[in-house]
């Protein structure tokens, strides 16, 4: 159980989102954890309306842009134009200047524009025109992949897919949940009806808050184990890289911490390791992904320290 | 179920491997009785069929012990006690819901393994032993490891085997040898026994599907003719109506002959063969040391031959002549225990005796008689009755060896030309990459001894009167030095013939190693120059000391280790205090999933191991701890005895 705080966002947004509160708490750590998060899914899952409650819900502002292969860095990042009144250049600034940025079939998009996102994603600043802009913090960035249409698309190489901190899929609906999908009315009244429970100010404390967790040297071993195994054991292609092993412990922080400790344990580590490792591990026999319950069950060898 | 499958299929596989080598001297229904029990298991874990509760397990071993009774007696040998072996081991796989009970099976089987050794240390079984030693290792490394995969378990066996190959070498070479075997265990299952102290008409013609091994032999110099290749083994001079019976003269040391060209020196491997009797060319003239030379020329061990065992002997191979003159004391006087028998072979003698004086001359007219009167050289004769020397002289008239070399012993007895039977085998088959001579069951033979005036005792061969191939054709099929052309040998044969030396040079090095080679090795080396057994056993003391020595120190150490970290070592107590219960913690399992787990399932140990699992993380995963924490955690767990059920 989360803390209440915490169980009452996942309610808020579940009864909006409805039956997919696992990703809503994996979500909501990954906010917390200042990562971004890849939801690979098909159109009409829910992906939009999961980040637009999220935004709301933390009173943060947001914005959606629906990628696509003529879409240039301009249209992200914003661009300058001319003034003939004031005779000047000013600074139209783009949808990424925001809080939580939807970016919608982000391989649709060539390399450029998806690279434009990255720098964004990476240094929460971008450089437009020389000029370097911050944005506005906390920046979080939800991308989302349709994995089966790969005609005229630009997939994530692995370099990038590694920014994201988690990457989650939604899954359709289970029969109970569509079931009151179809009865509703849509998602907008309900949301409508959203209160926000913090501002940006709340958010970037619970942040902060997040890195406080403590770590112990247990836990470290535990993590560390981890890594080797991945590196050693001979089922990956590549082991996981020290920022995948930041990720990792940065993830279970922020899951430790919605669950109301202020200490990791082995087992926050495993909540969370599917997802952040998932898009970051491929089978050393096939280069294929790992589905969650195959990694689960690879990762059952590595035995936690006592 | 799943976990079942994991465990039993190694296990009962290393059972299979490890009983393997028996089947062939186990009885038939044990080898029935495991299969169906090992068969059920296997079957059990597709169909989750039930498995037999303790009242019918009892019930099993109980009718295990029974038919062993009935099938040993009270015969408490190796054969029984391996029949033990299997019996048990073909129902343990139906208790194996323990680990505890899965490592004494697996322990079990490695005891198994060794019993092999009762019945061969060929260099194949040898051989076969490492594997099966390997997969019992495997089975035991895989029921430790929970997860499910055979691939490291398999890596892991192999590299513990290997790891531990130099260590035996060593201990084989220089760990003191017991010169007669730590448990001085008969070989079991070798019943055979070759030659029986009673030669009636049918006893060696019944050995000539016995394609077991009699003994070999390998000479010192040239290799004898093939005509020469008489083994002597024992002599016969009493009939009884029906079977020849031994002579009752031991003990007698005979004239021993100077050096001679005619003298052969060879080194016998007899097999074993429940009886004293030693075998060598005919004729022997020396005792090896521990047995002794008969009047008869025949060699009898002190003891009986239940282990294989190898001599020396040196034999005249002119037989003739030897002992002339000087035999006059020693002559027999063959004895009819019953002179009423075979009336009309006796009045057949009497006949026939009237013709000629001379032994030399009666001995060829009833060679004569035998190749005039349709006699016939069968494997297999037909069976005699009360008068068999008058049937078989009369009626059948189709005979192997003994029915003629016993039926002239008779005749010529009869006529007053003293004469014997002697029992042994004839030829034998060169492997020409050993250098030796097999002589198997199946060229058992016997032919005849006549006592002439002029030269003493001579022998005669029947047999080559009515089949003149036996002396170079074997009764198998072999030719006796058909192995000096090798072109002329099929692959097969040439292939047998390689691996038999082979492992005949290996067991010569491995069962001979003892401990004279042993010290030769060492002095060789440097080391000592006369050990007494008080040596020896003061060596044993000292290594034994020191392997003590060795594992007291590694526990030590490893305890010390454990003492550093007083927290994993408490955790891991109160880990094995639940999964002494049956709630043991996956590796992989966090310390509050697995409190979870235990208050799911035993709900009145949660507050207790709430409390312990409490002040573990705090320990653990907290910033900070207070520092008396670790002792009350230590208590705690030292406290906690959770109940294998609860409400107890």
């Amino acid at each position: 159980m989360m803390t209440p705080l915490f169980e009452k966002i996942v309610h808020q947004v579940g009864s909006v989102v409805l039956g997919k509160e696992p990703q809503i708490r994996l979500a909501l750590a990954c906010i917390f954890a200042r990562g971004h998060l890849l939801i690979e899914d098909l159109p009409g899952i829910g992906k939009t309306t999961l980040a637009k409650v999220l935004a709301r819900c933390m009173g943060l502002k947001f914005q959606r842009m629906q990628f696509t292969s003529d879409l240039l860095p301009g249209d992200i990042l914003g661009m300058s134009v001319f003034d003939q009144h004031a005779a000047t250049f000013t600074f139209h600034p783009g949808p990424i200047f925001t809080q939580v940025f939807l970016a919608d079939e982000i391989n649709r998009a060539t390399p450029k524009s998806q690279s434009a996102l990255l720098e964004a994603m990476e240094e929460e600043q971008v450089t437009i025109e020389g000029e370097t802009r911050a944005l506005e913090a906390p920046f979080f960035v939800i991308a989302t992949q349709n994995p089966l249409e790969q005609a005229g698309t630009f997939p994530l190489p692995e370099s990038q897919m590694d920014r994201f901190l988690m990457r989650i899929h939604l899954g359709y609906p289970d029969r109970k949940a569509e079931k009151e999908i179809l009865r509703g009315t849509g998602a907008e009244p309900a949301m409508a009806a959203l209160q926000p429970f913090m501002d940006k100010a709340g958010v970037l404390k619970i942040q902060a808050a997040v890195e406080q967790v403590h770590v112990s040297d247990t836990f470290l071993a535990y993590l560390q184990d981890i890594l080797e195994f991945t590196r050693t054991s001979g089922t990956f292609q590549f082991g996981l890289s020290p920022r995948a092993g930041l990720s990792l412990s940065r993830a279970a922080r922020a899951w430790a911490y919605l669950h109301g400790r202020d200490h990791t344990l082995p087992e926050d580590l495993q909540q969370v390791l599917p997802w952040v490792a998932g898009h970051r591990l491929r089978s050393s026999t096939d280069l294929a992904e790992f589905s969650k319950d195959r990694l689960m069950d690879i990762f059952k060898k590595v035995p936690v320290p006592v | 179920m799943n976990r079942d499958t994991r465990h039993s299929y190694p296990i009962i596989f290393a059972l299979v491997v490890a009983i393997a080598p028996h089947t062939p001297d186990l009885p038939a229904w044990i080898i029935v009785w495991c299969v169906f029990m090992w068969g059920y298991m296997v079957v059990r874990l597709k169909t989750g069929w039930p498995l037999p509760g303790p009242i019918l397990r009892h019930i099993l071993a109980a009718a295990g012990i029974t038919g062993l009774l009935l099938f040993f007696s009270v015969r408490i040998d190796a054969d029984a006690f391996v029949g033990l072996m299997a019996v048990m081991a073909a129902i343990k796989p139906f208790e194996m819901a323990t680990h505890r009970h899965r490592m004494i099976t697996v322990l079990l089987t490695y005891f198994i393994i060794i019993t092999s050794l009762f019945r061969s240390e060929s260099l194949w079984i040898v051989l076969y032993l490492f594997f099966s030693v390997f997969v019992t290792t495997a089975a035991l490394i895989h029921i430790n490891r929970p997860e499910g995969r055979y691939r490291p378990s398999i890596f892991l066996a192999a590299r513990i085997l290997a790891q531990a190959i130099p260590l035996m070498v060593l201990l084989f070479l220089v760990f003191p040898r017991l010169q007669h075997g730590l448990f001085s265990m008969e070989a079991p299952g070798t019943g055979r026994s070759g030659f029986s102290e009673r030669l009636g008409f049918g006893s060696i013609s019944r050995m000539t599907l016995d394609q077991s091994l009699a003994f070999r032999v390998a000479f010192d110099g040239a290799l004898p003719p093939p005509n020469a290749l008489y083994w002597r083994g024992i002599v016969f001079d009493r009939f009884d109506g029906t079977r020849w019976l031994p002579a009752d003269n031991p003990g007698d040391i005979p004239f021993v002959p100077e050096n001679g060209p005619d003298l052969v020196r060879h080194t016998i491997t007899l097999e074993p063969h429940k009886s004293r009797r030693l075998f060598a060319l005919d004729r022997p003239v020396a005792a090896p040391p521990g047995a002794e030379l008969t009047a008869g020329y025949t060699l009898v061990s002190g003891q009986r031959v239940t282990r294989k065992k190898t001599y020396q002997a040196v034999s005249c191979i002119r037989t003739a002549g030897d002992n002339n003159g000087k035999t006059g004391t020693l002559l027999p006087d063959p004895v009819f225990t019953h002179s009423d028998n075979n009336p009309k072979a006796r009045l057949l003698a009497r006949s026939m005796a009237e013709g000629t004086a001379d032994a030399h001359g009666k001995i060829q007219q009833i060679l004569a008689y035998f190749t005039e009167n349709d006699f016939t050289y069968t494997l297999s004769p037909p069976r005699l009755g009360d008068h068999p020397m008058d049937e078989f002289l009369f009626e059948t008239r189709q005979g192997y060896c003994e029915h003629y070399a016993g039926a002239l012993a008779f005749l010529l007895n009869i006529q007053e030309v003293p004469a014997r039977v002697v029992g042994g085998y004839l030829g034998g088959e060169l492997n020409p990459y050993g250098n030796y001579l097999s002589i198997r069951q199946s060229f058992a033979h016997a032919w005849v001894e006549a006592y002439t005036s002029d030269r003493g005792w001579i022998r005669i061969d029947p047999t080559l009167a009515v089949s003149p191939n036996r002396l170079e054709q074997n009764p198998d099929g072999s030719f006796s030095y058909s192995g000096t052309t090798r072109d002329a040998i099929s692959v097969f044969k040439k292939m047998g013939f390689m691996l038999e030396a082979v492992n005949l040079a290996w067991e010569a090095w491995f069962t001979g190693y003892s401990f004279s080679e042993q010290k030769a090795l060492l002095q060789r080396l440097g080391f000592g120059t006369s050990w007494g057994t008080g040596t020896v056993y003061f060596l044993l003391l000292t290594l034994s000391v020191m392997v003590v020595a060795v594992f007291f120190w590694m526990f030590l150490h490893r305890s010390g280790v454990r003492k550093k970290d007083p927290v994993a070592t408490g955790y891991a107590l109160f880990c094995r205090r639940l999964a002494r219960i049956g709630l043991a913690r996956p590796p992989d399992q966090g310390p509050m999933d697995y409190l979870l787990t235990v208050q799911a399932k035993r709900p009145d140990l949660g507050p207790e191991a709430a409390a312990i699992t409490d002040i573990y993380i705090r320990i653990r995963f907290h910033r900070t701890c207070p520092d008396n924490l670790t002792k009350q955690f230590i208590d705690q767990v030292k406290q906690f005895t959770p109940a294998r059920q609860a409400g107890q």
